[in-house]
């Protein structure tokens, strides 16, 4: 069994050997008098397409097409790969044309979110098993709303029992929203602790108007409200791990749309021989 | 330690299916329906359970998840007892996605077809702005044929063969690159194969990383003939301020035979540059520099150094010669007009041949009158003329065995039937010149060039040849002329006259003796009238018209022809005394023209008399007089015994410099044009052309004088371009010879012998490279290939703009 590290150490120098046999390639080309901008063309373009294939590969379960794990790897080196193409398809300069431009900037979201993709998988899972449980992101809605149903069955005890509306007052006017639905998702994102510090400090002050009996239901609303806190921290960072690919892939098929669109242009107007 | 958050298990947690496009929407209130939307979004609504039959009971199938089997159970239809509420699906996360990528990309087809439809089509499709010379180009259909055939044209078009030449038809149509401009250096596959052949080797190994990656991947692919298309290296829609020339070395390098790393190290050394040829003008460096302008009757003339002579060019790159006058011209200027020279300054364009006379006249010869005392041979010039006329052709074999024409005592038959033909050949072209004038040489030219003549020639090759020349010439060569040729072209038999009845039979004069004054018409040379101007221009503008007499040999009328022809006069004018009877009453009006004295009254042949000598008194003056020769000092025509010479006119003399052009031209298939051609070349004929001016042989173009110093033709690239005044401020006190460097011992001179102009031995060492080398590196001056060079070989003239032909409605302006 390949360790991780070992996998990224081999991964990352065939992709170096690539890049250094595609620059020496694209060299070649342009001195020899031919168009490198057509042959990096027409890499960038097939590399754009088997790169896309990799959400219809998991489409296509049924195929053995190889493991969605090796296709993940192909995937992440082959779209850094992308990069130094594209870099060399358009000179290292900002492409002159409209239709051009648009073009670039679906490649650079497209890869860019690629690149900011494999930056969250890689630093959000570390952080998410740092500070919580993993916890199923569809399964979060139904956690929160046991929470909720919880917190709100021992505010309707505390007030039974103890005849205080301390804590029920609280919970309307503090908490009630809190348990709604998922709440701090910037913060949560940014690594800031600070609403939910807010929080647990006003719950702290509260506590000094709470006899015994009170307090044990505060205790255990406090308990309730760590817990949200760390739902919506994982929902906070998981919905981040899903949102990039709302970039990434409309932005992929809007490149390829467009691509096809360039090729047309390139191969109609004598750009290309 | 808190509660986990999730609980697994399927009595603790729901089977997650994210790949369905909607989920429940009491998911978020933490109880979704087992049973789920259904795959359009619609709630399916329901029951807890779906019952389950066993017997005839009826169970509950609520899984544990939700609480397992509940205690009412189904009814007794079957039906669920807990009726679940109605939702409104939420999408899943997937699905979500699923509708942004539909979204985007039917938005993104829609923009892209609204703007394809749209008036800014084709600034959306283009890939960037022209370059400034392009600016004006705003329509892409004119570069782009197939841009206005719509999505289907560009279709067609991206799948039509496609080829270098149809690629860069739309550069050429208005950058006119020649047929062979997409050729590797715009050169013929013939010469490229040469150069190929004949490549210098480089001077030190290595090669650049690409160069070497290059011979990797393709070897070196270009070096076959394949035409290349320009955006190879011209790339459009870079911007205004692209560089449209910008290229590589290693891009210059991966093509060539030697492959080096820079200008300084491996850079084949330059040969013979900048000697590509023989010099244009033979100017020996050497021996001017060495000993001329060391004479000290020179030294003042001499230039003090290269800029005597040369100057730049309009755009400082090239050095030229200064003009003649400020070069040559002090030193040799009044030689090329004749000064000092101590033959015929002027050279003999027409003549009349020497024959033996008396042997002639003793042998029963019909030729008419012919001079006893001229004695030249044929000129080269008259040779020309005269192979126009077939006869004369016919009998050149027979003349050439002729050795001395002078001594025909001994001919044969048929050596004196050619000499006959030979002498009515002369006779002719007098009489045709006396008779049409210059449009006899003209029409004769046409006849053996056998091409029309441009105006241009027409009056270069004659030189204004004047009317009193020919005129006296022909009365005083042949006084007979008028009534001989007629008489002959009717066919009869013009004897000779007798030797002693010469005189009388001439009855105009002594035609053959030139030491006689026989003509009235030294009053129209002086006056410049002509009493016989009918018969030389045709116009007669009195009513007694001789004209076609002299022509056709008939005379209607009574006037002064038939004197001419018989030898009578019946009128009382005295002029025509004078021609009859050889007597001259009247001054010796011709002496002062020609410089000759024929009459006996005159003591002193160099002297003529004036009739007052300056005191109010009647006398005699002596005055010295000059000949033809030394009165056409700054060139012209004069007459000199029985030959019609022209003296040059100085340097670019228009007369010699045509009749170069015109049999150098045709001296590889006419005989008679190289005789002339090489009588006018030869280093000492007068013009002294040949001195200085080399001649070069071009094949089946004949020869070709070379007029002028190197010049360019307007628009020529050649392979290496260098500016002189660039480099000016770089040359220390060694100036010029910084780079040219005499070769004192160099047999300049030597291979101006022949006229192979690649055979050559320049007067200078060929330029070091390493002079270059010193300051064009990367780091200083810059060693990119095209600072040097040029890519494209060959004459390329400016772009034109396009018009649209338009007719002009009348009276409109355009």
């Amino acid at each position: 069994m390949i360790t991780f590290a070992k996998r990224r150490w081999l991964n990352g120098f065939i992709t170096l050997l690539a890049a250094a046999a595609l620059l020496a390639w694209h060299i070649a080309h342009d001195v020899s008098l031919y168009q490198p901008a057509i042959l990096t063309g027409w890499l960038l373009l097939t590399a754009v397409l088997v790169l896309a294939f990799y959400n219809g590969r998991k489409k296509l379960s049924m195929l053995p097409l190889g493991t969605a794990a090796a296709w993940l790897q192909v995937h992440i080196y082959l779209g850094l790969l992308t990069v130094l193409i594209f870099a060399l398809h358009i000179d290292w300069r900002i492409p002159n044309g409209i239709l051009e431009r648009i073009l670039a900037v679906f490649f650079l979201a497209a890869a860019g979110s690629g690149l900011f993709g494999i930056y969250v998988s890689r630093r959000y899972a570390r952080m998410l098993t740092r500070r919580t449980e993993e916890v199923v992101l569809e399964r979060i809605p139904q956690i929160m709303a046991g929470l909720r149903r919880q917190a709100e069955a021992i505010v309707l005890e505390s007030a039974a029992e103890t005849g205080s509306s301390t804590i029920a007052d609280f919970y309307g006017g503090r908490l009630a929203a809190f348990f709604a639905g998922p709440r701090n998702m910037l913060q949560h994102i940014q690594g800031s602790r600070r609403a939910s510090f807010a929080l647990t400090t006003e719950m702290t002050s509260m506590t000094r108007y709470l006899n015994e009996r009170e307090l044990s239901y505060a205790e255990n609303l406090q308990a309730l409200v760590e817990q949200k806190n760390q739902l919506d921290y994982a929902y906070a960072l998981q919905s981040v791990l899903k949102a990039w690919l709302f970039v990434h892939i409309p932005a992929t098929y809007g490149l390829i749309l467009l691509a096809l669109l360039h090729l047309l242009l390139v191969y109609s107007f004598g750009g290309a021989l | 330690m808190s509660e986990p958050l999730q609980s697994f298990g399927y009595r603790d947690s729901p089977y997650i299916r994210p790949g369905q496009k909607w989920i429940c929407g009491h998911t978020a209130d933490g109880c979704p329906c087992l049973t789920g939307p259904d795959g359009s979004g619609r709630c399916r609504g329901g029951h807890e359970c779906e019952p389950l039959r066993v017997g005839d009971r009826w169970h509950c199938t609520r899984s544990q998840y939700n609480g397992g089997p509940c205690s009412d159970g189904p009814l007794a239809d079957g039906t669920c007892c807990r009726q679940v509420a109605l939702c409104r699906p939420v999408r899943s996360w997937r699905a979500r996605r699923g509708v942004v990528v539909s979204w985007l990309i039917a938005l993104l087809a829609g923009i892209l077809v609204f703007v394809m439809a749209g008036a800014d089509r084709a600034a959306f499709v283009s890939p960037g702005e022209l370059s400034f010379q392009h600016a004006e180009l705003t329509d892409c259909g004119g570069c782009h044929a197939a841009f206005h055939e719509g999505i289907a044209g560009w279709w067609r078009a991206a799948w039509s063969e496609d080829s270098a030449e149809a690629a860069s038809a739309p550069c050429i149509n208005c950058h006119k690159m020649g047929s062979r401009g997409l050729l590797p250096h715009s050169l013929p596959a013939a010469e490229m194969a040469v150069l190929r052949k004949n490549a210098a080797p480089a001077t030190a190994g290595g090669r650049t990383l690409g160069v070497q990656l290059a011979n990797l991947a393709y070897g070196k692919t270009r070096a076959n003939i394949d035409p290349l298309p320009c955006m190879t290296c011209h790339g459009e829609h870079q911007g205004a301020e692209a560089d449209w020339t910008r290229m590589s070395n290693d891009r210059c390098t991966a093509c060539h035979q030697a492959q080096f790393h820079s200008l300084a190290s491996g850079h084949p050394d330059f040969a013979q540059y900048p000697y590509e040829r023989r010099t244009l003008l033979q100017f020996d460096h050497t021996s001017h520099i060495d000993k001329h302008f060391r004479d000290e009757k020179m030294a003042q003339l001499a230039p003090g150094d290269c800029r005597g002579c040369h100057k730049t060019d309009a755009n400082s790159r090239l050095m030229r010669l200064k003009p003649f006058e400020v070069t040559c011209g002090g030193c040799h200027g009044d030689q090329i007009a004749g000064a000092g020279r101590a033959t015929a300054k002027g050279m003999a364009v027409f003549s009349v041949p020497g024959l033996d006379v008396e042997s002639l006249r003793d042998r029963g010869a019909a030729i008419g009158e012919w001079p006893e005392f001229a004695e030249d041979a044929v000129p080269p010039f008259m040779h020309l003329l005269l192979s126009a006329n077939p006869k004369y052709r016919a009998v050149q074999g027979v003349l050439a065995e002729i050795d001395d024409p002078m001594d025909l005592s001994e001919a044969s038959d048929s050596q004196l039937a050619a000499v006959e033909t030979l002498a009515w050949a002369v006779k002719s072209l007098f009489f045709d010149i006396r008779g049409e004038g210059a449009a006899t040489l003209h029409a004769r030219l046409q006849v053996i060039l056998r091409r029309p003549l441009t105006m241009a020639e027409q009056t270069s090759l004659t030189a204004l040849l004047p009317l009193d020349s020919v005129v006296a010439a022909q009365r005083e060569w042949f006084p007979a002329l008028g009534s001989e040729m007629p008489r002959w072209r009717n066919g009869e038999s013009v004897e000779m006259p007798a030797a002693e009845a010469e005189p009388e039979s001439r009855g105009e004069g002594t035609a053959d003796d030139p030491d006689k004054d026989d003509d009235a018409d030294d009053d129209e040379i002086k006056t410049g009238r002509d009493d016989d101007e009918e018969i030389d221009t045709g116009k007669d503008d009195d009513d007694e018209d001789d004209d076609d007499e002299i022509k056709t040999g008939k005379d209607d009328d009574d006037d002064d022809d038939e004197e001419i022809d018989t030898g009578k006069d019946d009128d009382d004018d005295d002029e025509d005394d004078e021609i009859k009877t050889g007597k001259d009453d009247d001054d010796d009006d011709e002496e002062i023209d020609t410089g000759k004295d024929d009459d006996e009254d005159d003591e002193d042949s160099d002297k003529v008399v004036a009739g007052d000598n300056g005191n109010g008194r009647a006398g005699i003056t002596v005055m010295e007089a000059i000949d033809g020769e030394e009165w056409n000092i700054a060139g012209g025509w004069y007459r000199d015994e029985y030959t019609l010479r022209y003296r040059p006119t100085g340097h670019g003399d228009r007369f010699i410099r045509s009749w170069l052009d015109l049999t150098g031209r045709t001296a590889n298939r006419l005989d008679e044009s190289a005789q002339v051609f090489e009588s006018l070349i030869e280093g000492k004929a007068p013009g002294l052309c040949g001195k200085c001016h080399s001649v070069d042989q071009q094949g089946d173009q004949g020869l070709a004088v070379n007029w002028r110093g190197y010049g360019p033709a307007d628009g020529l690239k050649k392979s290496v371009r260098f500016s002189h005044a660039s480099h000016f401020r770089l040359l220390d006190e060694k100036g010029c010879t910084t780079c040219h460097q005499r070769d004192a011992k160099a047999d300049f001179a030597g291979p101006f012998k022949q006229r192979d102009p690649a055979v050559f031995t320049p007067n200078f060492k060929p330029l070091p490279r390493a002079v270059c080398a010193e300051c064009h590196t990367a780091a200083k001056a810059g060693d990119n290939c095209l600072i040097c060079h040029n890519y494209h070989f060959g004459v390329f003239q400016p772009v034109m703009a396009r018009f649209k032909g338009k007719s002009l409605k009348s009276g409109q302006k355009p």
